[in-house]
């Protein structure tokens, strides 16, 4: 036993190298596809190559026949299972019934129809070219404000609307409030559609142990538990024997946050061929079957002063929702609805979605999932308003912020903003970037024929999804915190991480909490048979619900600790600092392996207390997180080219308390890679007949190296009083902050010329367009 | 997408109206044709390879001649399935008489669908109007030659 | 029909009869078992399967297996020498040069040929280098950075 106390510094708050890099950094993480199982096949999907058809028949002979296939299925060897799951509920809400494989009837470009098992993945792939389906074409509909138009093809016969749902919200009295203004500015303001193109495509293995009626599933998800819950569901097996593994994923942002056929399908192969199966995801197939996100038409109006007070705003949102819903599908708009009064303090808000098939793959969560448009829809429209004020965009939002004093914040849409200093932000920003000069600079430049623009956007954002009763499937999260006999530590945590570095995080806050290095903590998770159950990772909600569940089993485990330290100690005055227990009369002190072995030997033990040293809990949050920010872009358009060049790009983030500062600034410039994409080069295009044209990379426009500014990024920090860490979370921050900023930044450069919106994406041959005269 | 034009070919108008509807003349002409043989009254089964960018791959499909008013108009519906995807046209077909021969006037849609649609549709505009000009290029020469050597 | 080929995968040398119309990323990955290389698009846009064929950056989705015969394959795996960091992983680690780490190993490698043809790039000249290797998480500032560092260690 020693008697000195050493002097530990904090490592939450400091730049700690990620601890899960040295696997990724030589090739020896394991993604789905590195799973080898002895005897494993391979399967392929075979997708139609039409958006609306009827199946005349499916002639699978001649896959069949050739050598190396194991076995073909079907939509009538699955039409008893399924079906693959909406999670969403909403008033009215219309929910085709979505099969595993199509029946009758294919619905969208790349529709799964069969799936062919072979013994390698060339095999498979040859067989699936030779299942021959005969398909009698039906008319389609690709575009959301089309579908709703009367006459328009039935993406399902049933429902010749095209109309899934209507959903209103409505707070204060939107048309008082318009009567009430001096000015009522209205714009159609898009968000297209994206595809949110993880580098790593989904993939599924499956295996079945027959002896044990036990099936394995490993497939890149963020949601390793509800996919267990589901899966279970749609294969109509015990949810206990089913094990889900997540293991490495290779990014989601939102695509892997659901629960797909090709997990269930490959389930069932599993089952019916007594084999692993694999199945990879192609690129193309990603582009064709893998959730798309956004897809939002918005007809805004927005009432104020004058003086550029803000008096309400009425938004009529169409989303495009594809041909189903898949497991969040229709909840993301509600999402958008929420989010409307951003960061502004006017009362009145009218909201109405409408949410409509068409014949395109479904649209669901990708990176800020509602919020994005939703910020993207304010920040042009109070733009809009500036412009007709004839105001400067950094005051009319100054003049409209919620007030410091004013937290917590009640808004129009019945959310309760934690806390915030919403100035703090726009003031950093502007100082980064010296405002006033800029401006002098911008005068100078259109003194000399040059298109320069500074755009503003500030954001709001609810992260930290959330409390249970706002989600479809619980927002809780789980830890569990086991100290070994030798005194090691194993975290096991309800999150999925994949790529967001909770490894890192979570075993600083642990290390700090325990005085344990960073080295003697393992974090697992992502293993339904290891972990006990969570939610998963997706609205920035790992490290403030996930954390602050750790952060609370940790409490409970140093609780019992101290028991055991003042057995050992024999004292009934001890403290745990440092990584040890210490008797505060004597001085005297046991580390912690020295308590963590006495615990599991069990020799003796405090009155009322088990042998053992773990903790688990389940943390319910009392209600979201609202992070919030500021950025600002400089942009300079080509006339002759359309070209649009970034001068610079300064971020102000407010996220609460931060616990890794290079983690965060790797979360902002990603976000901002992904709202960047959005404004300037991405969309998804469908033509008329339904196909997908930006069906590879050779024509989805990506980020890359050479495409990205520097990005400046700067904080404040506001500190959530929801969970005790104080955190917010930053997953969807650069994303949400990003594309309204752009934008205005292009609008202000063209301003000039008479330019007042400008639907994204910005594309050199809109511009031009603008340029010359023409609409774009 | 849409598709139209015309081109001149060196005979007469009758002449150009039996040569259009003449399988063997087709298959001769059609760039990438390998057969064409009679299904019914009208109509051909087709075996066409097809090269697009990157791409190239067999289409199987039918090719039917359609309200024919002889020797003003006709239509040509084709439909085509093949490993890298889909095609279908549907095209009028008007002959009018003029200096030194029949120009023939084309009017229609084609859609593609599969992969040729995703990673080909830039270049399927190009593409159709090279196979119709060497189409009528090739058609050119056949009759040119016949007239020779009536 | 298959065809024998030789290849040396990280020094260690490698024979197998393929498939002629085996790409090389599936060599790798399926018959060789490496979990380096990855594939992420197999239409040669992301990078994700960059390899150094005999020294130079290849993409292993746009090569045949039997076209490596007789040739020295480098994948991440080879990089470290005796448990001992590549300075270039070393600088991805310390800068936060990867999230998901899905495009790492091929953005590493393409990065090992820029530092092998030009010890110290300048930030444009690193971007242009790696402009054939997506990455969908850091947005690239932290691999610039990263890039930088290594360039920085190697000419110490």
């Amino acid at each position: 036993m020693g008697t000195t106390l050493t002097e530990t510094k904090t490592l939450v708050g400091q730049s700690v190298r990620r601890k899960e890099d040295p696997r990724l950094i030589t090739g020896t993480a394991t993604y789905v596809d590195d799973i080898q199982q002895p005897g494993m096949n391979y399967a392929a999907v075979v997708r139609s190559p039409h958006a609306a058809a009827r199946i005349k028949g499916v002639d699978t002979k001649a896959a069949r026949e050739l050598p190396g296939v194991v076995a073909v299925f079907t939509g009538s060897d699955v039409a008893e299972l399924g079906p693959v799951p909406c999670g969403a509920s909403l008033p009215g809400l219309r929910v085709p019934y979505h099969h595993l494989l199509a029946q009758d009837r294919v619905y969208f470009v790349g529709h799964p129809v069969a799936v062919v098992v072979a013994h390698d993945r060339y095999i498979a792939r040859d067989a699936a070219e030779r299942v021959e389906v005969d398909y009698e074409t039906v008319a389609a509909v690709t575009d959301s404000e089309k579908a709703l138009a009367p006459g328009a093809p039935a993406v399902h016969p049933q429902w010749p609307d095209n109309l899934a749902f209507t959903f209103e919200q409505n707070g204060g009295d939107f048309a008082q409030a318009a009567r009430d203004a001096d000015v009522v500015v209205r714009q159609r303001i898009t968000s297209q559609r994206l595809i949110p193109m993880a580098l790593e495509p989904r993939g599924v293995v499956a295996e079945w142990r027959s002896g044990d009626k036990a099936l394995t599933i490993y497939s890149s998800s963020q949601i390793p538990h509800l996919m267990r819950t589901l899966v279970a569901q749609i294969l109509g097996i015990a949810e206990n024997r089913l094990r889900v593994v997540a293991p490495e994923v290779g990014g989601g942002f939102g695509s892997k946050l659901n629960v797909y056929a090709e997990e269930a399908l490959m389930g069932f192969v599993a089952m019916k061929t007594g084999k692993p199966v694999k199945w990879i995801e192609s690129r193309r197939e990603n582009f064709l079957a893998t959730t798309h996100g956004r897809g939002h038409v918005d007809y805004l109006e927005i009432a104020a002063k004058k003086d550029g007070t803000i008096l309400g705003l009425s938004l009529k949102l169409i989303q495009d929702l594809g041909a189903y819903h898949q497991l969040l599908t229709p909840a993301v708009p509600t999402l958008s609805v929420l989010m409307m009064p951003g960061l502004y303090r006017f009362r009145n808000i009218h909201a109405t979605i409408l949410g409509v098939f068409t014949n395109c793959v479904p649209t669901d969560a990708y990176r800020g999932a509602g919020r994005p448009e939703a910020t993207h829809a304010i920040e042009r429209i109070v733009d809009c308003l500036a412009a007709e004020l004839k105001m400067d965009p950094a005051e009319i939002r100054f003049k409209n912020f919620v007030h410091n004093d004013e937290f917590p914040y009640l808004t129009a849409t019945g959310l309760s903003y934690d806390s915030g200093n919403y100035a703090a932000p726009l003031e950093k920003a502007l100082d980064l970037v010296s405002y006033s000069e800029l401006r002098n600079q911008q005068a100078e430049a259109r003194a000399a024929g040059r298109l320069m623009g500074i755009g503003i956007a500030t954001y709001g954002e609810i992260c930290a999804i959330g409390p249970s009763p706002a989600t479809p499937a619980g927002g809780w999260e789980s830890a569990t915190v086991k100290i070994e006999p030798s005194g090691k530590v194993t975290v096991m945590s309800g999150v999925k991480v994949h790529g967001q570095g909770e490894e890192t995080t979570f075993s600083q806050i642990v290390a700090d909490e325990l005085g344990v290095d960073m080295d003697d903590i393992v974090v697992l998770h992502g293993d339904t048979t290891l972990v006990q159950y969570g939610i998963g990772t997706f609205g920035s909600r790992a490290t403030a619900i996930g954390g602050t569940a750790l952060y609370f089993a940790v409490q409970d485990l140093k609780a019992k600790i101290k028991k055991f330290g003042a057995m050992m100690l024999n004292s009934d005055d001890v403290s745990f600092v440092g990584g040890r227990c210490v008797c505060n009369r004597s001085g005297k002190s046991v580390s912690l392996a020295e308590v963590a072995g006495a615990s599991h030997r069990a020799l003796a033990l405090p009155p009322g207390t088990d042998p053992g040293l773990v903790a688990t809990k389940f943390w319910e949050p009392p209600n979201f997180t609202f992070p919030f920010g500021a950025h600002i872009v400089v942009t300079e358009v080509d006339r002759e080219t359309g070209g649009i060049k970034i001068n610079r790009y300064v971020a102000v983030d407010d996220c609460g308390r931060i616990i890794n500062p290079m983690i965060v600034a790797g979360q902002i410039h990603g976000g901002v890679a992904q709202g960047l994409g959005q404004a300037l080069f991405e969309q998804a295009v469908y033509d008329e007949s339904g196909q997908l044209v930006t069906g590879e990379l050779t024509d989805y426009a990506v980020p890359k190296a050479t495409m990205m500014p520097w990005i400046e990024t700067g904080h404040t920090v506001t500190p959530s009083p929801v969970n005790p860490l104080g955190v917010k979370g930053v997953g969807e921050a650069g994303t949400i902050g990003c594309s309204p900023a752009v934008v205005n930044s292009v609008v202000d450069a063209l301003s000039p010329l008479g330019v007042r919106h400008i639907d994204m994406p910005l594309t050199p041959e809109k511009i031009w367009t603008l340029i010359q005269g023409g609409a774009a | 997408m849409k598709i139209a034009g015309y081109y001149t070919l060196p005979v007469a108008r009758e002449r150009a109206y039996d040569a259009l509807q003449d399988p063997v003349l087709l298959a001769q002409c059609m760039p990438g044709c390998e057969s064409l043989e009679p299904l019914g009254e009208d109509t051909y089964r087709m075996r066409m390879k097809m090269i697009l960018a990157s791409m190239n791959g067999l289409f199987e499909g039918k090719v039917k001649i359609a309200e024919p008013s002889k020797p003003e108009e006709f239509r040509l519906v084709v439909e085509g399935n093949g490993k890298i995807g889909f095609m279908k046209g549907d095209g009028l077909l008007r002959l009018s008489e003029t200096d030194g021969g029949t120009d023939v006037h084309f009017e229609g849609d084609v859609t593609i669908g599969g992969t040729i649609a995703a990673v080909g549709n830039r270049l399927v505009d190009t593409t159709a109007k090279m196979m119709i000009r060497k189409f009528f290029e090739r058609m050119t020469e056949k009759v040119r030659s016949e007239a020779a050597t009536a | 029909m298959t065809q024998p080929i030789r290849v040396t995968i990280n020094g260690t040398a490698h024979q197998h009869s393929v498939e002629p119309r085996l790409l090389l990323i599936h060599y790798l990955r399926d018959v060789a078992g490496l979990t380096g290389p990855h594939v992420g698009c197999e239409t040669s846009i992301c990078g994700a399967c960059t390899v150094m064929v005999d020294g130079k950056a290849v993409k292993a989705c746009t090569m045949f297996a039997v076209q490596a015969d007789g040739r020295e394959v480098l994948t991440i795996e080879g990089l470290a020498s005796n448990g001992v960091l590549h300075p270039i992983q070393e600088a991805f680690w310390n800068e936060h040069g990867l999230q998901c780490g899905y495009c790492t190993p091929g953005m590493i490698m393409a990065v090992k040929q820029l530092l092998d043809r030009n010890p110290n790039p300048d930030e444009a000249g690193i971007r242009h280098a790696i402009e054939g290797n997506l990455c969908r998480c850091t947005g690239y500032q932290h691999i610039v950075n990263a890039v930088k560092a290594a360039a920085k260690s190697m000419g110490a």
